[in-house]
């Protein structure tokens, strides 16, 4: 297992850290993952497939991520799409790259390298 | 199909085989989203952005992709536990996903289903059953302390080694003191000993010992001590031990009983001893009585003796057998006459218990697997047949995502479940059907008492299931799971690729099932012709409506061979009167019985033979009854009359094959010779001749006749007699008024093993019988399975071919050529088979040859007959199916599509 999936410490890639904090409210397929993560970062973050796909592959041998069983109501359900759930470990690593990133801030406005009054 | 989707399907080529399968549609569809998405937005260049966008991903992402794949593929390699993608969890919940999907589908075809599970449950069922016999009968340790050292020891004449005899009591000592390889061994005669003074005179299980039987089987006495070598005189204090069940039912298990009294055989025995509990070696014994053996009387020549022995700790049998063979020639050496041409037999006790019914069971076991197979080869092709059926469904499995290991364990775990169901269904049949089995049964398969289902049954069944789970769903799972989805997603149900394929594999399931059935009927067939052999048998006696049953009289109080004589010559007297018997003899050896005697004969008319080298024939000692009591014929001169007694010329009977031996152009009558038998009056004189009777079947039913001499008993005296009763036709249960009549003449002498002549002879053909009637059943099982797999096919290949055969129709061929056309079809497989199964019958049926009589396991007539008996029922399962498609209107089948 990676050091990702124990929780290692080590830094995630952002790709990865974006499609877990993607899948962290809601199970999503790649289409919506990517959308999510567009939407939040202001179109900033754009993942191409391959790349998405590159880390989904990769997370799912991890362990971080999963097919999700459940799938939505049929209406609104695809039957070609995969939908991606965040496991238990995945979320413990997200949790720790949150920590991680928060220890940085803390750092950052420490140093006053980060100013206070900046809106998120 | 936008440009930019176009674009980065030839992209996707680009990306390792596994992402591309595994994440191709979906990765396009987000190509896709993203060029609607900037065509949408309405700026310039959209395509070119969207062109853009997945390039400069393709550049970072296809590189990257080839790197993840290396190093998953290295990390594999060099690390082979690599932790399981899927949680223990999730892979159980998939394995209860595929039960229930499996019961689902079984549920929906319970025509299938039921078939399937009965065929199986068949299967499972006979071989638990038999199983069973064979773990309780070979398999499972005789129930003594260390059995592996135990052995039974035999005399043998070195030019038959086969044929096992009785120990005389001087060899049995000196193997004992000069074998080294034997620790201790123990003789014994086992007996029915007449007990009185504890209400009615009875008989019980008993043995006449030589010290240290107890030392031998290493158990201590409950109670008191063991027979001693001092108990071994003649003469000596009377001692007894008794068992310990005997102790507790009939002495109240005091404690106290040692020194009292027991009247055995007619004479006062103090009780010495009580055996553990449990034990009861020779025969089920309760009392034990020390042999009194005068070795003058009986000496190194007189063997009456079986004997037990127990080996040296860490000794091989093969040591001890070369020690014995030295010592018999030691022996030979110092004494020549007595020992000439002797030596020993050493078997295991086990090898003694059960080696006469290890062939019938094991061959009877390999019968069952044969069943099972053709059981297993049935529903494999019921599952092919299904197989075409569902290959539609895999095939959309397979195009959802599922792996090929996937699809194989689900159809696995479907044959796995199917098996389960047909191997308890088996279960509960092999426990209903374990009681019926034992009942037929014969009375000479030893340990019979303790078959049951236990533990080891349970997992050979397990174990069984699981074999033919593998055996049955591995072919339609391969089958299956190989076919690409592309393949059978594509094309209709009609024709296709793999068709030859399943036809192939169909075929073999069926060479296999023609062949194992043929060899099963073949082994059936040779039973049975040996069985009819059996009961053809001339005996040489009349074996209807005659009783029989034996009188011993105690010793003590008939020392005296005149009062012997006198006994059953009222006894006869008696029994005759009763109203309904016809004749009464009594003999000493009865035809099929266990009591018998040899005697060596010295002629008057030839020269003194030299010693060790004289003629022995088997030698009966018969009351004037007898003959006529049984039927046996006279041939020449006359039978014993009340005037042959002790004092008269001494008269002597001899059977047809004796003077065809010994006067072979002659007439016997009044020729002279003497016997060796010292009973009651002795027998120095020389006896005469007075008449030739018919040969009997007296040893075995399947050993030829051999010379006999019969003496009568008021010249020979003997308490020792087997009563042998005609009784008028129609004339049932005259047994208590002999029982009446028998106690009128001494109260004290209780009727022994009664029993019908015709009982005897079911003895003897019981086990012959038992081993026929089953493997009657499981041919008949084979070759109704081997039909109905059969008939199956063919109709499913008629079904398969309907619209071939109405386009052959259609342009020009009549009923006939199509009628043919099925029937060859069908036929060859079954060609096929039977060649095969010819073969491996004439392979097989040597194994079977001790279990055969007067049959050749070769027996031309019985192939010819068994095959034709299997072309004509298989015949019949094609003909069936081959007929209705004859029958198909040519339109129709046409309009098949």
């Amino acid at each position: 297992m990676t050091d990702a999936a124990t929780g290692g410490g080590k830094p995630l890639t952002s790709s990865v850290f974006y499609i877990l904090f993607a899948l962290a409210d809601a199970d999503r397929h790649g289409l919506g993952i990517a959308a999510d993560v567009e939407e939040r970062t202001d179109g900033d973050v754009q993942l191409g497939p391959g790349t998405l796909y590159n880390a989904i592959k990769k997370m799912l041998a991890d362990g971080l991520i999963q097919v999700a069983r459940k799938r939505p109501a049929p209406e609104d359900d695809d039957p070609r799409r995969r939908y991606y759930s965040i496991t238990r470990s995945g979320r413990r690593a997200l949790e720790q790259e949150a920590h991680r990133l928060d220890r940085v801030l803390a750092a950052a406005r420490d140093k006053q390298v980060l100013r206070e009054s900046r809106p998120a | 199909m936008s440009s930019t989707g176009r674009l980065y399907r030839a992209l996707l080529r680009l990306y390792p085989a596994s992402v591309r399968q595994m994440f191709g549609v979906e990765m396009l569809e987000l190509v896709e989203a993203r060029a609607i998405r900037e065509r949408e937005s309405g700026r310039p260049w959209a395509t070119v952005r969207a062109n853009w966008f997945v390039l400069r991903d393709s550049i970072r992402a296809i590189p990257q992709a080839y790197r993840d794949s290396f190093t998953e593929f290295w990390q594999n390699r060099h690390n082979p536990g690599r932790p399981p993608r899927m949680s223990i969890r999730d892979r159980i919940m998939l394995v209860l996903q595929d039960i229930r999907h499996a019961l689902r589908s079984m549920r929906r075809t319970p025509g299938f289903t039921v078939i399937a599970v009965l065929t199986i449950a068949l299967g499972v069922g006979a071989n638990t059953a038999i199983f069973s016999v064979v773990n309780s009968v070979l398999l499972r340790p005789l129930p003594y302390n260390e059995p592996d050292g135990l052995v039974t020891i035999w005399t043998a004449r070195s030019e038959r080694a086969q044929a096992r005899g009785s120990m005389s009591q001087p060899d049995l000592q000196d193997i004992e003191a000069q074998v080294n390889s034997i620790q201790y061994a123990s003789g014994y005669q086992s007996y029915g000993l007449t007990l009185t003074g504890l209400g009615d005179a009875e008989v019980i299980d008993g043995a006449i010992v030589t010290d240290g039987l107890f030392r031998v089987f290493r158990v201590a006495p409950h109670l008191g001590r063991d027979i001693r070598p001092e108990d071994n005189v003649p003469e000596g204090h009377r001692v007894v031990v008794v068992g310990h069940a005997f102790w507790q039912e009939r002495l109240g298990g005091d404690r106290d009983v040692l020194g009292s009294t027991l009247n055995v055989e007619g004479a006062a025995h103090e009780i010495v001893g009580v055996a553990p509990p449990g034990f009861d070696y020779p025969d089920d014994a309760q009392v034990w009585v020390p042999l009194y053996l005068n070795t003058e009387d009986c000496g190194r020549d007189c063997h009456l003796l079986r004997a037990v022995g127990r080996l040296t700790p860490g000794t091989a049998l093969g040591t001890v057998r070369s020690e014995a063979m030295a010592l018999a020639g030691r022996l030979e050496e110092t004494y020549p006459e007595e020992n000439y041409n002797k030596t020993f037999i050493i078997l295991s006790l086990e090898e003694t218990v059960v080696g006469d019914v290890r062939t019938g069971l094991l061959v009877l076991l390999g019968a069952v697997g044969m069943v099972l197979l053709i059981a297993c080869a049935n529903v494999a092709n019921l599952l092919l047949a299904r197989a075409s059926s569902r290959s539609g469904e895999i095939a959309m499995r397979s195009a959802l995502g599922a792996s090929r290991g996937r699809i194989m364990q689900q159809l696995l775990l479907e044959a796995l479940v199917l098996a389960s169901l047909g191997g308890a269904a088996g279960l509960a049949l092999a426990h209903a059907g374990l009681g019926t089995l034992l009942r037929f049964a014969p009375a000479s398969l030893p340990r019979a008492e303790s078959v049951a289902i236990d533990g080891t049954v349970l997992m050979f069944t397990l174990a069984a299931v699981v074999a033919i789970a593998l055996l049955f769903g591995l072919v339609p799972a391969l089958r299956l799971a190989g076919v690409s989805s592309a393949g059978i997603l594509s094309r209709s149900e009609r024709g296709g690729t793999s068709a030859a394929a399943r036809d192939l594999s169909r075929s073999s399931l069926l060479v296999a099932e023609v062949a194992l059935s043929l060899m099963l009927l073949f082994g059936a067939g040779l039973l049975l012709r040996s069985f009819s052999q059996l009961t053809k048998v001339d005996l040489g006696f009349e074996k209807e409506r005659v009783l029989t049953f034996r009188l011993s009289l105690p010793e003590a109080v008939y020392e005296d061979p005149d009062r012997a004589v006198q006994f059953f010559t009222s006894m006869e007297q008696r029994v005759s009167g009763i109203p309904g018997i016809e004749t009464v003899g009594s003999v000493f050896g009865s035809p099929l019985g266990t009591a018998s005697a040899r005697t060596s004969l010295n002629f008057q008319d030839r020269p003194a033979p030299i010693p060790g080298q004289e003629e022995v024939v088997l030698a009966r000692v018969s009351t004037p009854g007898y003959h006529e009591a049984l039927d046996i014929p006279l041939i020449r001169g006359r039978l014993f009359d009340h005037g042959d007694i002790n004092g008269t010329p001494r008269a002597v009977l001899i059977s047809q094959s004796m003077a065809d031996r010994f006067y072979p152009d002659q007439n016997p009558l009044g020729k002279r010779f003497t016997v060796d038998m010292g009973w009651g009056y002795g027998a120095e004189d020389p006896w005469t001749v007075v008449g030739v009777v018919g040969d009997v079947r007296s040893v075995r039913l399947i050993s030829e006749p051999v010379p006999e001499v019969y003496v009568p008993h008021a010249q020979m005296g003997g308490g020792y007699l087997e009563v042998v009763v005609r009784t008028a036709p129609g004339v049932t249960n005259v047994l208590p008024a002999i029982r009446k009549e028998v106690k009128a003449v001494d109260p004290n002498v209780p009727l022994r093993g009664i029993r019908t002549m015709e009982a005897t002879l079911d003895r003897a053909v019981g086990p012959t019988r038992f081993y026929v009637l089953l493997l009657v059943v499981f041919a008949c099982v084979a070759v109704a399975l081997a039909a109905i797999g059969l008939y199956g096919v063919v109709a499913y290949l008629v079904s398969r071919r309907t619209r071939e055969i109405g386009i052959r129709m259609a342009l020009g061929a009549n009923r006939g050529d199509v009628f043919r056309l099925v029937l060859a079809q069908g036929l060859r497989p079954v060609i096929i088979g039977i060649l095969v199964g010819v073969g491996g019958a004439y392979a097989g049926s040597r194994l079977l040859q001790s279990l055969l009589y007067n049959v050749e396991p070769t027996d031309l007539g019985t192939i010819v007959g068994v095959t034709a008996l299997l072309l004509v029922v298989i015949v019949l399962a094609i003909l069936l199916p081959a007929g209705r498609a004859s029958r198909i209107p040519p339109m129709s089948a046409l309009r098949v599509d």
